[in-house]
């Protein structure tokens, strides 16, 4: 926890803006992060809403698959997975039932947006977001803005943050008092899915 | 040469039945008078609950719902987004078009969120009154199942902060995270949760792949003219702008009128056709079998006025005739012709002999075999469906009109006797002993038949199968439906109940008793964003109850972590809640959900003044149909009417037994045990023997085939009349029952190629017993022959 406060008290200020073919010295950094095949990584996730004293923790396994979307498996408190694809969104419970969410809908909204974000699909992400990027030694940043006004309410800002090739820590950023931290740990990549886990953790 | 006075007598009768006849139909206005609606074919007051619902809901307005689908070509260059878009706004465009028509009450884009927004907003708003009442009566028993020593109000507290807790974790905790401060208790969210039915449909999206999606509501009832034509012109309209600004636009589209509109114009064109050739077949046998053909002509005026006869008669007693009894009716020109068949072809006994001295001997077997037909389907006046009721009328008034029409327009021409050519008389001799083997032979095998057949027969019936079907519309139908999220796997149950307490209590019954039988399977309801009629009375009492709650609810938020001063909002509220006393009627309470349901939303609820239902939809391929005790059923139930077609077929399967009853004493007394015996056993054979054959074909039967039967029992009951009276006189069968039989097989040989099922049916049916009787006739005289005697020896 102390190190992903250290991480985002010194990367304030407004950083790098990209834009589409304009990325200068941050294009190699996006195209190593894009290129990277299935990553396997645990995640301690904080909610901090302004209706409670202490945020809330959830602990969990996060997968993502060029194929196949971003998986979400929380294990801590309540044992459910999130999936989410080109397709929308899908919510499994512990009995391993499925409820579909088309997108569109204002709850698939965030995770929704995760998806292009580990991707680093720069071209899905341009005409959505104002991406600003920064540098502080070898820990890099992304802030993604909603250029939407109604997206921005709904969503607030979003920030990733790693170090190399490796994706640290998520951001979802309504207030100071209504938001989402992600703690990622170490990332686990270049071992694809078995197809249990496929047919487990993605649609 | 025939008495003059007898002739004008005869021709002044039959011309003024036919103008009485003729002036009586033109001036009806056959588009009223006629009815395409398949649930015209069944009672008014049918007291099966599945077909008053259909009943009910073919006129309300969900029977009057329009699905439409539009889909774009993409642009060089462009994103599947901006496609999107475009496609979008020309779903606006689309349906602005339709509202044009007059015959287009409703359209809107599926991308509109004004229509979920507005219900969103009103169940929120309305939270304590739609929510409340089901959350308090399941916490307190929940409450009285835990049995703790706890107050009751702590107990609430308590538990209520500790599933707000709870869903924090939970996904969809982020989405609800702005009205959780004001709806604690998860009221909404929980609804939310329960409707996830309506989410996983297109109905949120307003899209589906490349389409986007239009729902549209006709001002007129589908089964009506108004409810079709204006319609698919409508829909065409529309059609015709989207492609002046889009050439390569695509859209599909459904809706019930567009079944009846095809079903009317093909069932149009199944009757004329299938009358035309029904006559033509009648003519043809008459031609092949006489002498100077022409003369067969002479035979037409009997069908025509049988025909006239009938329609008058039926039209003037029923205010509506389903278009289906004039399909079938088209098979009276097969039976009348009998009976200028047996007028025109009896031979005179002596030359000269006048009209009425040979009509007079026939008397007896015509008024014999045509009383007793007509009084056996005067049974089916008793059926519940008033098809058949229409149809024994039918029948009934056409049989007599025949056999009137046959006895004055022959006492009218100086010739009336025509001649057959020599096959129709040339008879088999039993004198040869191969003859009379293999005659036996046959007999033997079909009685074989007759007694093993009928045992492996099936029955099914589908109200389905009253119509033509319509592949291309079924397949494209289904096409549409598919993008608007319906698909195999999900099964719509409608809860019915004669006011919204019964309707929602019954609706109760039917999500328990699906929560026990299908345990892991969503569900979606309104019926959830409402409490019963018990629930709503047990607010006043239930809140009572809680006057501590505040204080305790301040209490438990602070142990489970929360700021309990963050929800004002709702404390304010609860305070209004404890204080209130102006509580609106039960009926109130629905009647205000229903008016904010718009466009797709308005087919979960209906309320009206003698039938109110539910829809659920759930997500599982139905297996078991709900017990009956829960006033619900599901979509193929009502579809198909299966159980409800099954019980007509039973009553008529009771009435034709009696009419048979009937038609087999009249014979007794009139021919006498031993004759009448004789004479009954052939058309009871025949039927028998068709069954038999219909079985060891593995066919499936319907209530149709059964009808059939019963009008083949009944025609083939006059030849053996025919038959029997000649044989008393000493002469052989005379050729009119040959050509008889041929003509009524042949026509209703027809009616077998009908694309109407139960039409195709019935017409097999007599067609085979028909034939079947035909061939016991000509068989039981050779088989029965005895050996010649033996010549002597020299």
């Amino acid at each position: 926890m102390g190190a992903l406060l250290s991480v985002a008290a010194t990367a304030q200020g407004p950083g790098t803006l990209l834009t589409a073919g304009n990325e200068g010295e941050w294009k190699p950094l996006i195209d190593t992060l894009a290129a990277k095949g299935a990553v396997t990584a645990p995640f301690t996730e904080l909610r901090f809403f302004p209706f409670r004293r202490e945020p809330l923790l959830l602990k969990g396994v996060l997968r993502t698959s060029p194929d196949r979307g971003l998986s979400l498996q929380y294990l801590d408190p309540d044992p459910n997975i999130l999936i989410a694809d080109s397709t929308g969104l899908v919510l499994r419970d512990a009995k391993g039932r499925s409820r579909a969410v088309p997108s569109g809908s204002r709850e698939t909204g965030a995770v929704l947006s995760l998806l292009p974000i580990l991707q680093f699909n720069m071209a899905a992400l341009y005409p959505r977001f104002v991406v600003r990027a920064s540098r502080t030694g070898e820990d890099w940043r992304f802030e993604f803005t909603p250029k939407d006004a109604g997206d921005a309410g709904a969503l607030g800002a979003i920030t990733v943050g790693g170090t190399g090739s490796d994706v640290h820590y998520l951001e979802f950023k309504r207030s100071s008092s209504l938001r989402i931290e992600i703690e990622v740990g170490a990332n686990r990549t270049g071992t694809p899915f078995s197809a249990g886990d496929l047919k487990q953790f993605f649609r | 040469m025939e008495p003059p006075r007898q002739k004008w007598i005869a021709r002044i009768v039959l011309l003024l039945g036919a103008a009485v006849g003729v002036v009586w139909l033109a001036h009806l206005d056959l588009h009223r008078k006629i009815s395409t609606d398949v649930l015209d074919l069944v009672p008014t007051d049918e007291r099966s609950p599945e077909l008053s619902l259909v009943k009910n809901l073919a006129g309300q307005e969900q029977a009057r719902v329009l699905l439409l689908a539009l889909r774009l070509s993409g642009k060089p260059g462009e994103s599947d987004e901006q496609r999107a878009q475009r496609t979008d706004r020309a779903a606006v465009l689309f349906s602005r078009a339709l509202l044009k028509s007059p015959a287009v009450a409703e359209a809107i884009p599926l991308s509109d969120t004004k229509p979920r927004e507005e219900l969103a907003a009103a169940i929120y708003s309305r939270r304590f009154d739609l929510l409340l009442p089901g959350w308090l009566d399941e916490k307190h028993r929940a409450f009285e199942a835990a049995g703790g020593t706890e107050p009751w109000s702590a107990w609430l507290a308590e538990n209520a902060a500790a599933d707000l807790e709870a869903y924090l974790s939970k996904p969809e905790a982020m989405a609800a995270q702005d009205i959780l401060t004001s709806d604690p208790f998860l009221l909404v969210p929980s609804l939310v949760g329960r409707m996830n039915g309506l989410s996983d449909s297109s109905l949120v999206a307003g899209r589906s792949g490349e389409y986007s999606l239009v729902w549209a509501r006709a001002r007129d009832a589908p089964l009506s003219v108004e409810g079709q034509r204006p319609v698919i012109a409508a829909v065409d309209d529309a059609r015709e702008q989207i492609l002046a600004a889009e050439p390569a636009a695509e859209v599909k589209w459904t809706g019930i009128g567009r079944f009846a509109a095809a079903s009317r114009s093909r069932i149009e064109h199944e009757m004329s056709t299938l009358n035309l050739l029904s006559l033509a077949c009648v003519i043809a046998v008459a031609a092949v079998c006489v002498r100077r053909f022409y003369r067969a002509a002479h035979l037409i005026p009997v069908v025509l006025g049988s025909l006239l006869g009938a329609w008058v008669v039926t039209a003037a007693a029923w205010p509506r005739v389903h278009i289906l009894v004039f399909v079938i009716g088209s098979l009276l020109s097969g039976v009348a012709v009998d009976y200028g068949f047996y007028l025109y072809l009896q031979p005179r006994i002596r030359p000269g002999e006048p009209y009425l001295e040979r009509a007079s001997r026939l008397i007896r077997p015509l008024l014999a075999s045509a009383l007793t037909t007509v009084m056996g389907f005067s049974f089916l006046l008793w059926s519940e469906l008033p098809l058949i009721r229409q149809l024994g009328v039918f029948v009934s008034a056409g049989l007599v009109c025949a056999l009137a029409t046959a006895l004055l327009w022959f006492a009218q021409v100086d010739d009336s006797h025509l001649e057959t050519r020599g096959f129709v008389r040339r008879r088999l001799s039993g004198a040869h002993p191969a003859a009379r083997r293999t005659a036996r032979i046959l007999l033997t095998a079909g009685a074989a038949v007759a007694l093993l057949g009928p045992w492996r027969l099936h029955w099914r019936d589908d109200i389905h199968e009253l119509q033509i079907p319509t592949p291309e519309l079924t397949a494209n139908d289904g096409q549409v439906r598919a993008l608007f999220g319906e698909t195999p796997g999900r099964t719509v149950y409608l809860t019915r109940g004669p006011t919204p307490a019964g309707a929602r209590a019954s609706l109760q019954a039917f999500l328990q008793w699906h929560e026990r039988a299908y345990p892991d399977v969503g569900m979606t309801s309104l019926g959830y964003a409402l409490p019963t009629e018990q629930q709503w009375a047990l607010v006043p009492e239930r809140l009572s109850s809680l006057g501590g709650f505040e204080r305790d609810f301040r209490s438990a938020l602070g142990r489970h972590g929360f700021d309990p001063q963050a929800f004002g909002s709702f404390f304010e509220a609860w305070g209004r809640e404890m204080n209130r006393t102006d509580r609106s009627s039960y009926d109130t309470l629905v009647n205000r959900l229903g008016t904010v349901l718009k466009g797709p939303l308005s087919s979960l609820l209906h309320v009206g003044p003698d039938m109110c239902w539910f829809v659920t939809i759930a997500d599982e391929a139905q297996a078991v149909e709900p017990p009956a005790a829960t006033d619900t059923s599901s979509d193929s139930q009502l579809q198909g009417l299966n159980g409800l077609f099954s019980r007509y077929r039973l009553s008529a399967l009771k009435l034709s037994s009696v009419g048979l009853c009937f038609v087999g004493a009249s014979v007794l007394v009139l021919y006498g045990i031993r004759r009448g015996i004789r004479i009954f056993a052939i058309p009871l054979g025949a039927c028998l023997f068709a069954f038999g054959l219909f079985g060891l074909a593995g066919a499936t039967l319907n209530l149709f085939n059964l009808l059939g039967a019963f009008l083949g029992v009944c025609l083939s009951h006059n030849y053996a009349i025919f038959s029997a009276e000649s044989q008393a006189r000493g002469e052989e069968p005379p050729p009119s029952i040959r050509m008889s039989a041929v003509a009524a097989a042949s026509s209703f040989g027809v009616l077998a190629l009908s694309r109407i099922p139960v039409v195709a049916a019935l017409g097999s049916t007599v067609a085979v017993i028909v034939l079947s009787a035909l061939a016991i006739t000509e068989l039981t005289p050779l088989a029965s022959a005895e050996n010649p005697p033996k010549p002597p020896r020299p």
